[in-house]
């Protein structure tokens, strides 16, 4: 298991969990992102900020809501 | 038949799945933008007649879904609860078919009638997928209408769709998703208990109100809590999601998400055959370089500058017809009316107050376009990403950026509502707190007049450009200031959909331009218009004697003193003495309270009541250059007031507005504005005289 923040280009997980606040986790399942859900890393360094291609959508995530998104490797 | 049956039509749909260029299709020009009653979200109207229907068409904020975590979610299904529309039409980004449809989940469960626009299918035909529309209509229980909204393909079919549901010729099922046994067994649990009250049975529908309460949703829970089976839901809810959670050790609300993916992938399954494995397609090559570490911000600041040089290029012609026609109306006036009271009150009150705002309209509205441009092609969105790391140190929002840039030479009050795209109330407040220190479209002249006078030319430009970066500068200490002591708490965490670029469509991109232009020229109708006239009342009036004894010039001079502008000024003037102003200043500030380019017309009247030959007024630049009340630095020092201090009253009032009508944040602004610019201005007139720039006076 690993963070989503640590994750580099072209990696290719699977969703775990994320922590924090109800409204975040909300909407990060309303965007599509439910436990098993397979995530493309289109664009990482391996130091926060990421995009990600979820259900064929392009989604960015800040640094600190990657940090909170636990993954495994798919 | 009789002739136009009234109808409601919702438009529902996840952002950025073209439904505003379906919406600006269905209704064309005529639009009208309003709000949703007590929360600031934007509700736009339009009607459309077909056949014997007049179609008043909602646009409802773009959502992913219906929960209770928005202002936007909440305001959609209240509406479609609450108005109860006739035909909801969910526009869905076709080639993003299974993301879109989570939205349709819920607002099936709605039990209003529905009719599914499928957009983008140019793109899912690109994409090499192929979807069986009949096949996915009845899975859905759903009419469906596949479409190209840029290319307005598939209007005539939509309207059709929509007045067969109406006329009841296109049947339309319900199909309830399966939340398989040990949820369903809570369900039922529940609607037995919901059922037992017909008020709360007759305003909720039964299936939506007993998922949203196992949901967890709080804003129904609440709702529920007021009925008279209250207390036995909430019972009834902590036994179900306590036995979910120990059967599944998962939350309820985890497991209904996944049963409406689940629900969504098998009918994805069933009528769509995905095309080859999706290469790498043009966006994220584009995305490659543009959300490069190295190269992001480069590329952000020339999209910037192209941005500003777009404008100013475009806009200046026009901008000097606009000019000029003032001027000759002007003239063309003062030669029919006679001279006195009349013509000075039409002439520099009237036209010279509209005619202020006026002007800068063009370059205003040049901006908003090419700010359109960016947004509506997909690159505003990588900008907020973009930028969200510099900014969130500052306790800004990625987001925050755009307002922003709304205000910079163009208005601070579309920038202000452009705030409503951040969803946290926190980030919101400070954006909205730090961008009237931009230099909005009505604060250039200021510089321009003032530059121009005191510098020579090449070193305007740099001195211009230096404010621009002197705006900014405040704006994000101001934000950092405010984080750190007034609005404490994390700033909301950076999650956005980058949608593909597309190349945007003139019409969407004027509609857009004119939207917030629109606000922008209001001023010019209302506010602006009225304020000069109190102005150049506030100059005029009391008129003072005329004494005899002393020459034209001193009488002006004691005319400008006496009347209630010039005694207000000479009120503030201690106040602003230390900071190098004296009461005629005070008067521009006061006056440029009302907007910000009136303090150029105010030093107008200034000098040319009190210069002696009225026939040939000097040109204002000369004659603030030889009055030997200025210098350089008191120049710099009063722009530096001006680029701080208080906003102008159209930007306070919606300020106030949208701030949830808050008196407090509102006297707040006025405080924090104002005291940073007097301590600014402060710093640098007395820290210049020290170092000798002031020059004597």
């Amino acid at each position: 298991m690993t963070r989503l923040s640590q994750a580099k280009t072209g990696a290719e997980l699977i969703f775990i969990s994320v922590g924090g606040g109800m409204g975040i986790v909300r909407r990060l399942t309303d965007m599509g992102l439910v436990p098993g859900e397979k995530i493309k890393v289109l664009h990482g360094s391996g130091q926060g900020q990421v995009t990600v291609s979820i259900k064929g959508s392009k989604i960015a995530l800040g640094y600190g809501i990657a940090q909170k998104i636990a993954v495994r490797l798919a | 038949m009789n002739k136009n049956k009234k109808i409601t039509v919702a438009l529902a749909g996840n952002p950025n799945c073209g439904k505003s260029t379906i919406f600006n299709n269905l209704t064309g020009s005529r639009q009208h933008v309003g709000n949703y009653p007590g929360v600031t979200v934007e509700k736009k109207e339009g009607i459309v007649r077909y056949q014997d229907y007049e179609i008043n068409v909602v646009d409802l904020p773009g959502t992913y879904s219906l929960s209770a975590y928005s202002e936007d979610e909440i305001v959609a299904r209240n509406f479609i609860l609450e108005d109860k529309p006739d035909v909801v039409i969910h526009v869905i980004d076709s080639s993003n078919l299974e993301r879109n449809l989570y939205l349709f989940t819920q607002l099936n469960e709605l039990d209003v009638p529905i009719v599914l626009a499928m957009n983008m299918s140019d793109i899912v035909k690109k994409k090499g997928h192929v979807i069986n529309y009949d096949e996915l209509s009845i899975l859905l229980g759903k009419p469906i209408v596949s479409m190209t909204g840029s290319e307005n393909k598939g209007t005539d079919q939509l309207l059709e769709a929509v007045a067969g549901v109406c006329d009841r010729k296109i049947k339309i099922e319900q199909v309830y998703i399966d939340y398989g046994q040990e949820i369903d067994e809570q369900l039922c649990a529940l609607k037995e208990i919901i059922s037992k009250d017909e008020k709360l049975l007759s305003r909720y529908p039964l299936q939506w109100l007993s998922v949203k309460l196992l949901e967890n949703d709080f804003a129904i829970i609440d709702e529920v809590k007021k009925f008279s089976v209250g207390q036995e839901i909430l019972d009834c809810l902590e036994k179900g999601q306590g036995h979910i959670r120990q059967h599944f050790s998962d939350d309820p609300e985890v497991l209904i998400a996944d049963r409406r993916y689940g629900f969504i992938s098998g009918a994805c399954t069933q009528a769509m055959k995905l095309g080859a494995e999706e290469r790498h397609d043009i966006s994220d090559r584009i995305d490659k370089v543009i959300l490069n570490r190295v190269l992001g911000l480069p590329i952000f600041a020339v999209v910037m500058y192209s941005i500003f040089k777009f404008t100013f290029t475009f806009s200046e012609p026009v901008v000097k017809f606009f000019e000029t026609f003032f001027e000759w109306t002007g003239t063309l006036v003062s030669s029919f009316v006679p001279e006195g009271l009349i013509q000075s009150f039409l002439v520099d009150g009237v036209i010279g107050g509209v005619g202020g705002v006026l002007g800068f309209f063009p370059l205003v509205l040049f901006m908003f376009f090419a700010i359109a441009f960016f947004e509506d092609s997909g690159y505003m969105a990588r900008a907020a990403f973009v930028m969200d790391k510099f900014m969130s140190k500052f306790g800004l929002h990625g987001k925050s950026f755009l307002p922003m840039m709304i205000a910079t030479n163009g208005c601070a009050v579309p920038g202000i509502m452009a705030t409503r795209t951040l969803e946290s109330k926190r980030d919101r407040l400070i954006t909205m707190m730090v961008t009237p220190f931009m230099i909005c479209g009505a604060k250039l002249p200021i510089f321009a007049l003032f530059i121009g006078a005191f510098f020579p030319v090449k070193q305007g430009a740099n001195i211009m450009f230096l404010m621009y970066i002197l705006s900014v500068a405040i704006a994000f200490v101001s934000a950092w200031v405010l984080k750190r002591f007034v609005f404490k708490g994390e700033t909301a965490h950076f999650v956005m959909e980058l949608p593909p670029y597309r190349v945007p469509t003139i019409k969407g991109l004027l509609l857009k331009m004119w939207e917030r232009g629109w606000l922008y020229l209001k001023k010019a109708g209302s506010v602006v218009f009225l304020i000069s006239i109190i102005i150049w009342a506030g100059f005029t009036f009391p008129e003072s004697k005329a004494d005899p004894n002393i020459d034209f010039k001193a009488s002006r001079t004691s005319q400008m003193e006496q009347s209630f502008a010039g005694r207000l000024g000479k009120f503030v003037e201690p106040a602003i003495q230390p900071i190098g102003m004296d009461w005629r200043s005070g008067v521009a500030l006061i006056a440029g309270v009302a907007a910000k380019e009136v303090v150029v017309s105010t030093f107008g009247t200034i000098y040319s009541l009190g210069e002696v030959d009225v026939d040939h007024p000097d040109s204002l630049k000369t004659a603030l250059q030889k009055d030997p009340a200025w210098n350089p630095l008191k120049a710099i020092s009063f722009l530096m007031f001006c680029l701080i201090y208080l906003p102008c009253v159209v930007a306070m009032s919606v300020f106030y507005r949208e701030s949830g009508s808050s008196a407090k944040w509102t006297l707040f602004l006025i405080f924090w504005t104002t005291t940073m610019a007097w301590i600014f201005s402060f710093v640098v007139y007395q820290v210049g005289q020290i170092l000798g720039f002031g020059g004597i006076g």
